[in-house]
């Protein structure tokens, strides 16, 4: 899988479990603004990483999700469990897609629908706020025309709208449906117009061309440019339902059925129905409907079909059939008769009574309701308790005291006094009957559920007691409510099939481990003193072996152990090397070299640790490489090279180390260029100048403040040159060495510890106590007579192997005010640590054994004292501190 | 201004309510056994009470009922426990519980029952 995709799909974990965490937190704060921030900068980062794939279902989900949290951080919609629950399912959602990505590579195309349905749900919230904001016309919310000239009805075709008119006087209100595809439709998966063709009940359709064709040479055939007008005889809620993947492109309107009454045509006929008109209106003024359609079909055969006479006529015709509307339509369309235009149905058009009114003041919300309706039914369990003598009245307050709460809350007050009357009653007879009367008479009365009833109102007993949401779902009517709580998305994982084939683990947890497994081998390592002193205490010789042998298998479980928890921590290093491919080719191409990269031995592993560290310092080398190691090609090739260099990058193990060369075929690094940059700098002296031999100079790059670079590139040279590699590998108990051979190329070479979890110290003696000194740091312990010391000045020094050697009293340097002590052959103990360059010995009291131990840093109050790296447990239950040896020194 | 008793031997416990409480606008005062909860509503009434069960000296049910056989304004009572069995609610609403909350208490689900029973805070 391709890196990104997988960084991708691993980062998309940290997102949904944050997201998820977020609006936990936000259900007990749901006020919390910076929470919605961080929620929405969640949401709405993630989104951008999945814009990177193509992947539409996914990003369309969390578009709608990015959309509908700006809109709550803005305080545009309210936060509610509700949406909460919303995005918690697109989450969900989201995360089986990106399983199913990680799985095959791709997502099922048949979760488009889910995806689109998630969206749209999502969409709805923020679609209230729009409807509230006036924002976006095409929210698929409750509209009734009041004006006809607000649709393009007289385009419809007579036929049809005679159709409509008569559908309308059914049981369904026909409704115009305008459906705009958005210009990318096609690539989300869209076929607008098999959707309009599908559109239930469908009475008459047509497409639109949005703008004028482009020229054929300029059409962009993948962008939609119709749109869609139909008429349905549908319901609403089906009309929804079946434009639910493209809600915020669609808008349905109800058209009452005089709407479509317009009479249409050319005006040619006019005389005629003049001539008509005098008579009609008499049959109308008498209530003769038959004879007013007889009038107008003989009309009707002396005019012209295609005129506005015929029409009008016809119309009067249609209108005739309905005797209902007869007093009020009919007298309407011969008034516009006499004109010859109109008629204005809108005079007649009701103002929208209960349309689209949403029940926003209701008091309570769902959740609310629910709480309320579980309460009251518990009150009445409550009072159907067996009498409590002492305390009948008391309880029978508190419960009306719940109930009158109820009631405010519900904003039923006018239920209170009849509340308190009942009260009163039960205790005037210290018996609950007549509250519980009252309370199946008025507050569990069932009542049948007005569509707009502002109360919430109660369910028998009975029901409330079988289904406690019931009045929650009644309570939001005429919304889409059957549509938003229609099926949750179900998660495949969640069936177990195919779990992870990775975990990806907190680092503290496995830090903890690792802590747990290293005290483990400590304690582990108390049993061979409990042996000892089963045969020397104790005296049972057969119990120390027992003792031993048990030890043996519980040291090999926990090495296993230990070994296993390290693998844990493993990485290859092609997390570092995979970025070089991409460096290598940037650079070089900016610089005009032509340099090949050859990665080798990426699977190679090492602590996390390890390879974190090793990013930097590679890349720093890798860029030096680039930008003064390799020549141009035309100088290459002047000096007989290939045109193209080649960078080397090698990974392999050597026994516990993890070894890396970078090795590039360029022009090397000149040794008395360093050695002149060097002496420049006051880094060595002059007469050092000529002593010091080409390896030895090289080296010098290595010293602080050291770069060879003429002119300070934008790549490399920012004044952190080799010094900083250096300290850095070494910061991971790593070492770097450089070998260059002018005009031949250089190479250096990493050396890393696999692990960083054991440190090998040597233990020492010093005033009677133990120390460690890291087994790294140590260059050799020797044994010098007490007269081999000399003094140069105050310093004391030795000589070993002809090399002069400072020593320094390791309890001087711990303020300990003790000497160093010497053994019976007069030889004092000196320690040769390495300190930088430089080599030191510490004059101390003994050597002793090598120990593998689990290094705990220093921390809190003793957290600044550097002489120490940290300490460790031993197995006898002592402490043992590790000394750092590079802080030693002030 | 809406007066909330606590009403809880483990002073975290009382202190989680009260967060949630208080974060709503209610006044909350704390009681941390029966007896002393009998004296602060003999005082003043509340207008709720949130009760636990398991309390030294004087127990939730026994508080409960004490507080039932006063004559005082009588206000609802929420009962919280860790025992989810329904033996254990009963129990409750027998001694003068009106709601009753298996801990940890959904601060959601409290505060929706406290603002039905209450009214809100603010």
């Amino acid at each position: 899988m391709n890196p990104l995709l997988e960084q991708f799909l691993s980062e998309s974990k940290d997102f949904l479990q944050g997201i998820g965490e977020k609006l936990m937190q936000l259900e007990d704060a749901p006020n919390d603004s910076e929470l919605m921030d961080a929620l929405f900068r969640l949401v709405h980062t993630f989104k951008g990483n999945s814009g990177l794939f193509e992947f539409p279902e996914l990003t369309r989900v969390l578009h709608a999700a990015e959309t509908l949290m700006d809109a709550v951080r803005e305080r545009e919609v309210h936060y509610s469990r509700d949406l909460a629950d919303r995005l918690l399912d697109a989450m969900d959602f989201v995360g089986m897609l990106c399983d199913s990505i990680a799985d095959t590579g791709a997502i099922d195309p048949s979760v488009a629908s889910d995806s689109a349905r998630l969206s749209e749900s999502l969409m709805e919230l923020v679609g209230d706020r729009g409807e509230a904001a006036g924002e976006t016309p095409f929210a698929v919310r409750e509209e009734v025309l009041t004006d006809g000239a607000l649709l393009p009805l007289s385009e419809v075709p007579e036929a049809a709208r005679i159709e409509a008119y008569r559908l309308s006087r059914g049981e369904s209100a026909v409704h115009w449906v305008e459906y705009v595809p958005e210009a990318e439709c096609f690539f989300q998966g869209d076929d607008p117009l098999f959707q309009s063709r599908k559109t239930p009940k469908l009475v008459w359709s047509r497409m639109v061309a949005r703008e004028a064709w482009a020229p054929l040479a300029e059409l962009d055939c993948y962008r939609c440019n119709l749109n869609f007008h139909m008429l349905a005889a549908a319901a609403r809620a089906e009309l929804v339902a079946h434009f639910r993947f493209v809600a915020d492109q669609v808008r349905i309107v109800a058209v009452p059925g005089y709407f479509f009454a317009l009479p249409t045509g050319s005006a040619s006929e006019h005389a005629a129905l003049e001539a008509a008109l005098p008579s009609l209106r008499a049959l109308f003024d008498d209530g003769d409907v038959a004879g007013l359609r007889a009038k107008a079909k003989a009309t009707l055969e002396a005019v012209a079909a295609n005129s506005w006479a015929a029409s009008a006529l016809r119309w009067l015709d249609v209108l005739a059939e309905d005797t209902a509307e007869r007093p009020k339509s009919l007298g309407m369309l011969l008034m516009a008769m006499a004109d010859g235009k109109g008629p204005d149905w809108s005079t007649l058009a009701a103002p929208p009574d209960d349309a689209g009114v949403t029940d926003s003041s209701s008091p309570l919300s769902p959740e609310e309701l629910d709480a309320m309706v579980a309460l009251v039914r518990v009150q009445r369990d409550i009072l159907s308790l067996p009498r409590e003598a002492g305390w009948q009245p008391g309880r029978i307050k508190a419960v009306a005291a719940t109930l009158a709460g109820c009631l405010r809350a519900a904003g039923r007050t006018d239920a209170m006094a009849s509340l308190d009357e009942a009260t009163e009653k039960s205790l005037a007879e210290t018996q609950s009957g007549a509250l519980v009367a009252w309370l199946d008479g008025t507050l569990l009365e069932p009542k049948p559920a007005r569509r707009h009833s502002l109360h919430p109102s109660f369910p028998s007993s009975e029901t409330i007691s079988s289904s406690p949401a019931a009045p929650a779902t009644g309570a939001s009517p005429g919304s889409d409510a059957p549509m938003a709580t229609e099926g949750r998305t179900a998660r495949p994982s969640d069936e177990g099939q195919g779990g992870p084939k990775s975990l990806k683990v907190d680092q503290a947890k496995i830090d903890r481990l690792m802590n747990l497994i290293g005290e483990m081998v400590v304690s582990k390592n108390a049993l061979p003193y409990l042996a000892a002193r089963a045969e020397t205490v104790f005296g049972s010789r057969d119990l120390s072996k027992e003792i031993k042998a048990q030890y043996a298998v519980i040291n090999r479980i926990a090495e296993e152990m230990q070994d296993a928890i390290m693998q844990v921590r493993m990485m290859p290093v092609s997390f570092v090397f995979q970025r070089f491919p991409r460096l290598v080719r940037d650079t070089s191409r900016k610089l005009g070299k032509d340099v090949q990269l050859v990665l080798e031995g990426e699977d190679t592993e090492a602590d996390k640790l390890i390879i974190e560290s090793l990013g930097d310092p590679l890349v720093h080398i890798v860029r030096n490489s680039l930008d003064h190691g390799f020549e141009l090609p035309e100088v290459r090739q002047a000096a007989g090279k290939p045109a193209t260099g080649t960078l080397l990058i090698r990974a392999a193990q050597e026994a516990d180390r993890v070894v890396i060369d970078i090795r590039d075929d360029g022009r090397g690094i000149d040794p008395e260029i360093v050695k002149r940059k060097a002496y420049e700098k006051g880094l060595i002296e002059e007469d050092s100048v000529d002593r010091l031999s080409d390896q030895e100079a090289i080296q010098l790059i290595f010293a602080p403040g050291f770069s060879t670079a003429e002119v300070v590139s934008d790549l490399s040279g920012r004044g952190v040159g080799m010094d900083a590699v250096k300290t850095a590998i070494e910061r991971v108990n790593g070492s770097v060495t450089i070998e260059s051979k002018k005009g031949h190329g250089t190479s250096i070479r990493l050396s890393l510890p696999l692990s960083m979890a054991v440190t090998n110290v040597m233990i020492i003696e010093s005033a009677g106590q133990r120390f460690g000194v890291p087994l790294d740091s140590i260059v050799e312990t020797v044994r010098v007579p007490r007269t081999s010391i000399k003094a140069i000045k105050r310093e004391q020094t030795t000589v070993l192997r002809g090399r002069i050697v400072p020593l320094r009293q390791l309890n001087t340097l711990l303020a300990i005010a003790e000497d160093a002590q010497v053994n019976e052959h007069g030889e004092l103990a000196v320690l040769v640590v390495r300190l930088g360059d430089e080599l030191l010995g510490l004059l101390i009291d003994d050597f002793h054994e090598t120990v593998d131990i689990i290094l705990k840093p220093m921390t809190g109050v003793l957290g600044h004292l550097g002489a120490y790296a940290g300490s460790a447990l031993m197995g006898d239950g002592s402490i043992l501190m590790v000394l750092n040896v590079n802080e030693l020194i002030p | 201004m809406k007066r909330i008793l606590i009403v809880d031997d483990a002073a975290t416990v009382r202190m989680y309510h009260r967060n949630i409480l208080e974060a709503a606008g209610y006044t909350v005062e704390e009681a941390v056994n029966g007896i002393e909860a009998i004296e602060k509503s003999l005082h003043q009434p509340f207008d709720l009470y949130v009760v636990d069960i398991n309390m030294p000296k004087l127990d939730g049910y026994g508080f409960l009922r004490e507080l039932r056989a006063l004559d005082i304004p009588q206000a609802p009572a929420i009962m919280v426990s860790t025992e989810a069995d329904s033996s254990d609610q009963v129990r409750a609403y027998a001694a003068g519980a009106n709601a009753y909350h298996i801990k940890p208490v959904k601060p959601g689900q409290l505060l929706t029952q406290v603002k039905l029973l209450v009214g809100a805070a603010r």
